[in-house]
């Protein structure tokens, strides 16, 4: 209850806001009774200090503290298969960078003679035709294709052109099954650096006549199924996968082909190149 | 609380927090080194405080730093007297620098109070846990704060 002796207590509660409803209705009851009271209410209001926003405290940025950085690590089989990812984008990325331009030269079967014995040349039917032409005549290329087809390169010492090979080369050089269609190799591809089915064996590969069409047509389907296992099986485009089937048979075709002349070269290699980079040699 | 928990404490209560002490100390530079040493404090114990009680942490830190300087420095409060003819001008009467010269009439202690209660809206309660004192002994030295600067403010208008 507010008397005389106690109601300063109580105005001073009211000015720090710490009297309940009541007691304010209380309070205002007794200033009505004691109106001269009102004057010193007001004069505890005004010891009320008012909201001072002029201050600031600069460089709050001082105060502030990093965030540590977490490190999350990893244990077990979550590392396994983290790194397996890993290895699976790497992969990814590599073959994506691997992959050939348009401009990307074919690659080239170089079938050398190391130490081939001279034989007579024998030229009545196969006269010695230069590369260029031969090429012309077997090959089709399209330049925008990225992988051309593949061609076998045969270099002897004597730079004799074998019309056999040439013929061989008319007949069984596959054509790529889906891929559009190749066109034929002029001179100025093959100075822009084309393959190069530059057959220039040498004289002798009369006497010893390459198979017969059929066993090589027949030979080439049945290796043909063989390998498209293998190549269907490689991570890379279906077109990828037809020039790789293309390019091996034209390695088979040249190894059967020195095979065929074996017993009349000796030391005979085939070294397959892709464009000036050599892939491996075969040597007989 | 963690490292975000900090960092919003800072930008929520460093400007109260300099209000108080600047307003508590009467220097900034004090007042500036006291609000650094207290979020330095409340770093260091940072796992053991809770988001929640950071901002009455903050001022119990700042509130004894104060004291401390105070009795460091043996500052006077009683910078001018109410018979002072050169600073009351019956033409000036400004309310805000009387009531910052009553503040001043204060001690250290009862002038933290009023500036805990006024400033920061604190309840009696919360400014006991603040400065280690009662109940009670708030209410009361609230109580005497409060008559003091009544009286002054009272004879400075007598004089205006």
């Amino acid at each position: 209850m507010i008397t005389l002796e106690n109601y300063e207590e109580y105005l001073i509660l009211f000015v720090d806001d710490e009297l309940s409803e009541v007691e304010q209705k209380e309070l205002a009851a007794f200033l009505k009774q004691y109106p001269h009271l009102q004057k010193e209410l007001e004069d505890f209001q005004k010891t009320k200090l008012p909201a001072a926003t002029d201050l600031h405290f600069a460089d709050k940025e001082r105060l502030l503290k990093k965030e540590p950085t977490k490190t999350i690590l990893l244990t077990g089989w979550r590392s396994l298969a983290a790194a397996v990812v890993l290895l699976l984008i790497a992969f990814a990325a590599f073959k994506w960078m691997k992959k050939p331009s348009v401009n990307l030269t074919p690659p080239s079967v170089e079938i050398a003679k190391t130490t081939a014995p001279q034989q007579p040349i024998i030229t009545q039917e196969k006269p010695s035709v230069p590369a260029e032409t031969l090429v012309k005549t077997t090959r089709k290329i399209t330049p925008k294709k990225p992988i051309a087809p593949a061609s076998a390169y045969v270099k002897h010492d004597n730079k004799t052109r074998q019309p056999t090979t040439e013929t061989q080369h008319k007949e069984t050089t596959p054509t790529p099954p889906k891929t559009a269609p190749v066109n034929p190799i002029n001179t100025e591809t093959v100075s822009q650096g084309m393959p190069l089915v530059q057959t220039t064996s040498e004289p002798m590969q009369n006497t010893t006549a390459p198979m017969p069409e059929t066993e090589v047509a027949k030979e080439k389907r049945a290796t043909k199924k063989q390998r498209s296992r293998f190549l269907a099986n490689l991570f890379i485009s279906a077109e990828k996968r037809q020039g790789l089937a293309h390019l091996r048979n034209q390695v088979e075709e040249r190894v059967a082909t020195v095979k065929s002349i074996n017993e009349n070269i000796k030391n005979t290699s085939v070294e397959i190149k892709l464009g000036s980079k050599e892939l491996f040699v075969l040597n007989f | 609380m963690d490292v975000k928990s900090y960092n919003i404490c800072v930008q929520d209560w460093a400007d109260a927090l300099f209000r108080f002490v600047c307003k508590n100390t009467g220097n900034e530079e004090d007042a500036r080194d006291i609000v650094q040493s207290s979020f330095e404090t409340l770093w260091k114990k940072k796992e053991d405080v809770p988001m929640e009680k950071g901002k009455a942490f903050l001022f119990q830190v700042a509130y004894n730093q104060s004291i401390d300087l105070y009795r460091k420095k043996r500052k006077v409060h009683l910078t001018d007297t109410i018979s002072s003819p050169e600073t009351m001008k019956p033409t000036n009467p400004d309310l805000k620098r009387i009531l910052e010269r009553a503040l001043k009439r204060l001690d250290e202690q009862a002038r933290s109070l009023i500036l805990l209660k006024d400033y920061e809206g604190y309840k009696y309660e919360e400014i006991a846990q603040i400065t280690g004192l009662s109940d009670t002994q708030v209410k009361v030295y609230l109580h005497r704060a409060r008559k003091t600067m009544k009286d002054y403010l009272v004879s400075v208008e007598k004089i205006i």
